[in-house]
């Protein structure tokens, strides 16, 4: 009981982040939601309650497949992020404290450089004239230069998960961190392989991170437009692109707004249902 | 400590306070060149302001910025022909004093009557610029200048060409394809041209949506030939870059650029005074050195040499009426989402 009067103290302390969320979250996604049910007509708003515009998304294979489409891309990315993260947080929570701080801090310094500026050093990397390029032709692996390293899905893929990385990377070295020594112990005690060990006892108890880390990413691309113009090809549409353009001069705000809280719904799903992955898979320690 | 966090939340403080003092600010959003230095500064020393410019790739930020309640931001915008009945229609400019703006007088006559940027006998843009969309070209990969706009479909040239982001590329491969009217297409004429431009899409490397971006792609050998405008042209020849340009002989699309004054600005006074001394023939001049477009002010040729004014097509009718220009299009959601679907076939 004791600590529940206390809680009622801190409640005020909420009122300034309720506050935040309310004015610039909440209200301007309430419009927003308002506006995907609304109708155009050449410049001027139309209020009505239709269906029309989600109908649109869903049933014109324009919208519907490029869903689909910035889905996959999306899907691709949170895999090359696990791929990635896993080992190296693996490796992290192995070395001795000291290194291990500095590593991990150096692992997500990029986070703090500008997201425009890490596409476009990809971009000097990619390029005809890029350095990977210039590197493969001068170790003579290769004569002309290869154009498909740049303006590609492979582009496209390589700097989103180059991008977010670390968004996997922090809540999976933190899952790991947290597994006691001793369980991998009990487990060679009872003769468990390395990889057996690994497999029956490290990997379920990180899961939790994993999936986190995966969701983040996920919600993360789906959205995302800029790294689609900066390095992707004429083939690399996402549904981000889209959006951006009909709330241009064409003006198509409602099916621009239903397109996005389609996204919107997805994204909470996934993070509902990555959280409740996560409960059951948390295991009293 | 406390007296550090207090500083800290002082200091955005003071930087707020001080811009509400000093000189005023002319915020202007433009296409690229727009608001150079080399006439922009002489500007702000003339009137004793500041000029500053956000700069846009593709009609879509103009309105989408405006729209948006970009009126307390911008001052003055410089869109094109295709996006001004969009602008007055939706009352996001003002409607202009002439009499504050007495160099109107030197437009040529064309530009004084244009009626795309009026409505019900008001001026809502004073035009100052216009050119073609014309093809630019590496010269040394491209070897004789194209003639047509077939040369973007030449499989030589697969995957080394870039055309704009935007529903302008489709305007040009429906004037290459004969229709004259690219602007008023019906929905079998835009099927028709949808195919025409998913046959131009594996030559593409590249949709570019900033002059800027399509420098780039010159320079770092990413692309051999490309839809622009004469900026990139003249950019990438001030770089030293062996660039050829080339109006083909189907024609080009072309554009005319018109000031407008953001509706709630708190600078009209200072956004008129520009729109006047942009049309300047001494203005005019630096404007044309910095993008190569066309001055619309005829008195500008005494400043350059004849060859330069008769390049630039100063009074030259005939350029002129060769052009298709950007114009209001009606059923412009019907043409994004064709683009889109080229764009995601």
């Amino acid at each position: 009981m004791r600590a529940d009067a206390d809680t009622r103290h801190y409640w005020p302390l909420l009122l300034p982040v309720s506050l935040w969320s309310l004015a610039l979250l909440l209200a301007p996604l309430s419009i927003l939601f308002a506006i995907s049910f609304f109708n155009v007509e050449y410049v001027t708003l139309i209020p009505a309650f239709t269906p029309d515009n989600y109908l649109k998304v869903l049933t014109r294979p324009l919208y519907s497949g490029l869903l689909l489409k910035t889905f996959k891309i999306a899907a691709q990315v949170s895999l090359c992020c696990v791929l990635l993260a896993y080992p190296a947080a693996y490796f992290l929570v192995h070395l001795p404290p000291r290194l291990r701080q500095t590593l991990y801090f150096m692992a997500i310094v990029p986070l703090w450089i500008s997201y425009l500026i890490r596409c476009y050093a990809w971009k000097l990397i990619l390029g005809q004239n890029g350095v990977l390029n210039s590197f493969l032709q001068w170790i003579g692996m290769t004569q002309e230069p290869i154009a498909a390293f740049l303006y590609s899905e492979f582009a496209l893929t390589l700097t989103l998960s180059h991008v977010y990385v670390a968004f996997v990377l922090m809540p999976v070295y933190s899952s790991l961190e947290k597994i006691p020594r001793h369980l991998g112990e009990a487990a060679s005690d009872l003769y468990a392989s390395p990889w057996q060990r690994l497999r029956r006892v490290t990997l379920p108890l990180s899961m939790p991170g994993v999936v986190t880390g995966a969701t983040f990413v996920f919600s993360l691309t789906l959205g995302d437009f800029v790294a689609a113009t900066l390095v992707g090809g004429p083939e690399n549409l996402m549904i981000g692109m889209v959006v951006w353009n009909l709330f241009g001069t064409a003006y198509q705000w409602p099916l621009g707004a239903a397109i996005s809280f389609l996204i919107l719904m997805v994204v909470l799903g996934l993070v509902s249902l990555a959280d409740r992955i996560g409960a059951l898979r948390r295991v009293e320690l | 400590m406390r007296r550090c966090f207090l500083l800290a939340l002082l200091l955005p403080l003071l930087v707020l306070l001080g811009c509400q003092t000093g000189p005023p600010t002319l915020n202007l959003l433009v296409w690229e060149g727009y608001a150079d230095r080399s006439f922009a500064a002489p500007f702000e020393e003339r009137f004793n302001c500041k000029v500053t410019a956000t700069y846009v790739g593709t009609m879509d930020e103009f309105f989408t910025k405006i729209k948006a309640g970009g009126g307390g931001t911008y001052d003055l915008i410089s869109p094109s022909g295709n996006a001004w009945k969009r602008f007055i229609d939706s009352d996001l400019v003002e409607a202009l004093n002439l009499e504050n703006i007495p160099n109107f007088a030197l437009l040529a006559p064309t530009f004084q009557n244009l009626q795309g940027n009026r409505k019900d006998g008001e001026v809502y843009g004073v035009t100052f610029a216009w050119g073609p969309c014309p093809i630019t070209y590496n010269r040394d990969a491209v070897a004789e200048e194209p003639s047509s706009w077939e040369a973007l479909f030449d499989r030589r040239y697969r995957r080394r060409i870039a055309v704009q982001d935007d529903p302008t590329t489709l305007y040009t491969i429906a004037l290459y394809m004969g229709y004259e009217d690219p602007y008023n297409l019906n929905d079998t004429d835009l099927q028709k041209v949808k195919e025409k431009l998913l046959e131009l899409k594996p030559q593409v490397r590249k949709f570019w949506s900033t002059a800027g971006e399509l420098i780039n792609l010159f320079v770092n050998g990413e692309v051999d030939m490309a839809l622009s405008w004469p900026l990139i042209t003249n950019q990438l020849r001030q770089k030293g870059f062996n660039v050829g340009e080339v109006t083909p002989r189907e024609g080009a699309t072309g554009w005319i650029d018109s000031w407008m004054i953001v509706k709630g600005t708190q600078h009209k006074d200072l956004a008129e005074k520009w729109i006047n001394y942009m049309l300047e023939p001494e203005t005019q001049k630096k404007l044309t050195d910095v993008t190569d477009y066309c001055p619309a002010v005829p008195g500008t040729a005494a400043l350059l040499t004849p060859e330069r004014a008769r390049n630039l097509h100063i009074d030259d009718p005939s350029y002129f009426d060769q052009l298709s220009f950007w114009a209001h299009v009606e059923r412009l959601d019907r043409y994004l989402e064709v683009w889109n679907e080229v764009k995601a076939h």
